[in-house]
């Protein structure tokens, strides 16, 4: 029953990024907020933070093998 | 989301297994469960909470134990298996959901939750989840955080108003749910999440930078800064903890002075009882000494009446003899006059002179006069005797006691009826209070009260050390705009981590209190269109949210409405509950219990024409107070797709069966 369209909080973290951090990469942004919204209701922490941790150093690692 | 079917075994007044069919047409979305009170409608609601998340709340919002969960009939038969199952569809799903408990073998007779092994089962279009999956599963359609938006108790609709009060603790935690439903805790849990993430790796850059030559006092200063923020960190996680303890154990006082309200307060009737009790035992003292002394002084009236006799005679005597001494003035002045005449000789009126014949008559009255003058002798002397006399007498008068001591009797006895009350009132409360210490709650009272003002010293506390944390993460991002321009550093994988993590960061902080406005904006333009749907009122704009989602009406001036009915009240809240549902979730089923309890019935009729407009599925628990099915169903007769009627077997024994209008 949670509602997956009109997503205001998506809306509103990229209308942030674009005022407050413009070269952060909307994709990463996107996903990070996608593995909050599935862990939103979840007690274990762990499982959300380890995997926007993944998706940082991925990024890193695109970002600093230039790709 | 979809309810299909829900089947119960001795689940609570359910002895022995009982289903209900939930109307899955779009058309006739309406079911109507008929029950009286203490049959079993709220046990319904708490069988489908029972089955999604493992819980059932009785009155208070307290959880039921789970050994009070079973069917009580069932369980003196010595049958303790408890199950719910619930079929359901959802995103194009369909789910099967079994939650089980039964007796452990090695008990007897279960007294605790711990003395059942339960279990729950999920299939997924016949696939099962695994154990550990089900919550999970169960979180992504149906959280347990916002289910009170869909399972709900129409007789708390109350607690919404607490949503106006700032600071309270019942506001406090309906935002909380209301932010759950909302989803404002994905930024929250991510802005924190990426916090730990970004310290992480700006400890990690920290020793990286310490190895490149040139860089070491950049590194040292950001060691020291996350150093700080350590401290301050695990400073704040202290005081949280401290204030959530102390606020657990406040609403833990709070819980037992509420339930010892009535202890307190025939507490408080003791001791005003017996402070009543003493003024009367004094008046019943006070009344006895003046009853003896009254006794004391009785023979006065026996001789009073006596006296009264003799008062009387001299009294007449006296009137005789002060008559006789102004009939003497009288005479003397007659004497007077009658010698001025004499001696003049002449009429004073015309002046002329006296004939003889006329001063004999003159002479021979004022010799009768003067004998009767002259013989009147002695009673001067007698009337001071007597008015003396008279005045010693009127010393000696009665008290009265016949009638004052009847007054005194009266007083007495009426004392004595009301001490006896007192007595018994007393005696009656001490038993009321028998087994509970007082001593013990005016103890928790001042604990309740000390926890209280601990609570806003944390506050306090914490909001300094947020400060305090704010500042160091300013200038970390200082010193990491500062080392982002050195080439040596930017080259590093950490620095570029730190300046991912830290613009991620920033962002969820910074989107929180935009997705709040945004969202309070939403809320309160479905919730005032859900209430000019509901309400009768036409007089309404609509109404206006604050920053804890509590709402106000406003009138078509757009002025507040300071003062609202119990029954606007409802609306305003439904309205809420519709706002949030329309906002934060997709549209899925509403449970009611008891929701008409207010309401008028045109209200009824609002709600019962427009909630099914805005729910896959409309769930009303009502009792026959509530709705008349022969006549106020008329209106959404067409959408009704399931009428269903509890019947009481025995006290401890429902049924549900299924009815017609």
């Amino acid at each position: 029953m949670t509602k997956t369209d009109e997503d205001l909080g998506l809306q509103t973290l990229l209308a942030a990024k674009s005022e407050i951090a413009p070269t952060l990469d909307a994709e990463l942004l996107r996903h990070c907020y996608a593995i909050q919204k599935k862990y939103q209701f979840s007690d274990d922490r762990t499982l959300s933070a380890s995997a926007m941790e993944r998706l940082i150093d991925t990024a890193v690692s695109r970002s600093s093998s230039g790709t | 989301m979809k309810l299909h079917k829900l089947t119960a075994m001795n689940f609570m007044p359910y002895k022995g297994e009982t289903a209900v069919d939930f109307p899955t047409d779009d058309t006739r979305n309406v079911m109507i469960v008929f029950g009286d009170n203490m049959r079993g409608k709220t046990s319904l609601l708490n069988a489908i909470r029972w089955a999604f998340y493992g819980r059932a709340i009785g009155r208070h919002s307290r959880a039921i134990q789970l050994q009070d969960i079973v069917n009580r009939e069932a369980a003196l038969e010595d049958d303790w298996k408890v199950q719910v199952f619930v079929q359901f569809e959802a995103n194009g799903h369909s789910y099967d959901l079994r939650r089980s408990a039964t007796r452990r073998t090695h008990v007897a007779t279960p007294q605790r939750p711990e003395d059942f092994s339960t279990t729950v089962q999920l299939t997924i279009d016949g696939v099962p989840t695994s154990g550990d999956q089900v919550e999970t599963e169960i979180n992504q359609i149906a959280p347990e955080q916002v289910s009170r938006f869909f399972l709900f108790d129409g007789e708390l609709l109350q607690e919404y108003e607490s949503l106006l009060v700032e600071g309270s603790d019942q506001g406090r935690q309906i935002k909380e749910a209301i932010e759950h439903v909302l989803g404002v805790p994905s930024l929250i849990h991510g802005r924190t999440e990426l916090g730990a993430i970004l310290k992480a790796a700006t400890k990690q850059q920290s020793r990286d930078l310490s190895h490149i030559q040139g860089l070491e006092k950049q590194a040292e200063r950001q060691q020291d800064l996350t150093a700080r923020q350590d401290t301050h960190e695990r400073d704040l996680a202290k005081l949280q903890d401290r204030l959530n303890s102390t606020r657990a154990e406040r609403e833990r006082l709070d819980d037992d002075l509420d339930a010892a309200a009535s202890i307190l307060a025939a507490k408080g009737r003791i001791d005003g009882l017996k402070q009543q009790k003493n003024s009367l035992e004094e008046l019943q003292k006070r009344k006895t000494v003046e009853r003896r002394s009254l006794l004391a002084q009785a023979w006065l009236d026996l001789l009073d009446s006596r006296l009264q006799i003799k008062r009387d005679l001299l009294q007449n005597r006296q009137t005789v003899l002060m008559e006789g001494w102004k009939r003497q003035g009288q005479l003397q002045t007659k004497v007077d006059a009658l010698k001025g005449l004499l001696t003049t000789g002449s009429c004073p009126t015309c002046g002329q002179d006296m004939a003889n014949h006329r001063r004999d008559e003159i002479g021979l009255a004022l010799g009768t006069l003067q004998a009767e003058l002259n013989s009147d002798g002695g009673e001067h002397a007698e009337l001071q005797a007597v008015s003396a006399q008279l005045a010693a007498l009127s010393k000696i008068r009665g008290v009265n006691a016949r009638d004052r001591l009847a007054e005194i009797d009266r007083d007495r006895k009426k004392a004595e009826v009301d001490l006896q009350r007192s007595e018994n009132e007393i005696e009656r409360l001490k038993e009321e209070v028998a087994g509970h210490d007082t001593a013990e709650l005016a103890r928790k009272r001042v604990l309740q009260q000390e926890a209280l003002k601990e609570e806003g010293r944390l506050q306090t506390n914490i909001l300094t050390v947020r400060k305090e944390i704010e500042q160091v993460r300013e200038e970390l991002a200082v010193a990491q705009k500062a080392i982002e321009g050195l080439a040596s550093a930017r080259s590093q994988k950490s620095t570029l981590k730190v300046s991912i993590a830290t613009d991620l960061e920033r962002t969820f902080t910074a989107s929180i209190e935009r997705l709040r406005d945004k969202l309070r904006t939403k809320v309160e333009a479905l919730a005032s269109d859900a209430f000019l749907h509901m309400t009768t009122q036409k007089g309404y704009r609509g109404l206006e949210i604050n920053t804890n989602y509590g709402l106000t009406i406003l009138d078509k001036a757009g002025r507040k409405v300071p003062l609202r009915s119990a029954g606007a009240e409802q609306i305003v809240a439904l309205s809420l509950i519709d706002g949030l549902n329309r906002t934060g979730r997709a549209i899925g089923p509403v449970v009611m219990d008891t929701p008409f309890g207010r309401l008028d019935l045109k209200h009824r009729d609002n709600i019962l024409n427009y909630l099914p407009t805005v729910t896959s599925q409309f769930v009303m628990l009502v009792h026959s107070g509530e709705i008349r099915p022969e006549t106020d169903l008329a209106t959404i007769k067409s959408k009704i797709g399931a009428v269903y009627r509890i019947v009481e077997i025995t006290p401890t024994h429902s049924k549900i069966e299924r009815a017609i209008l």
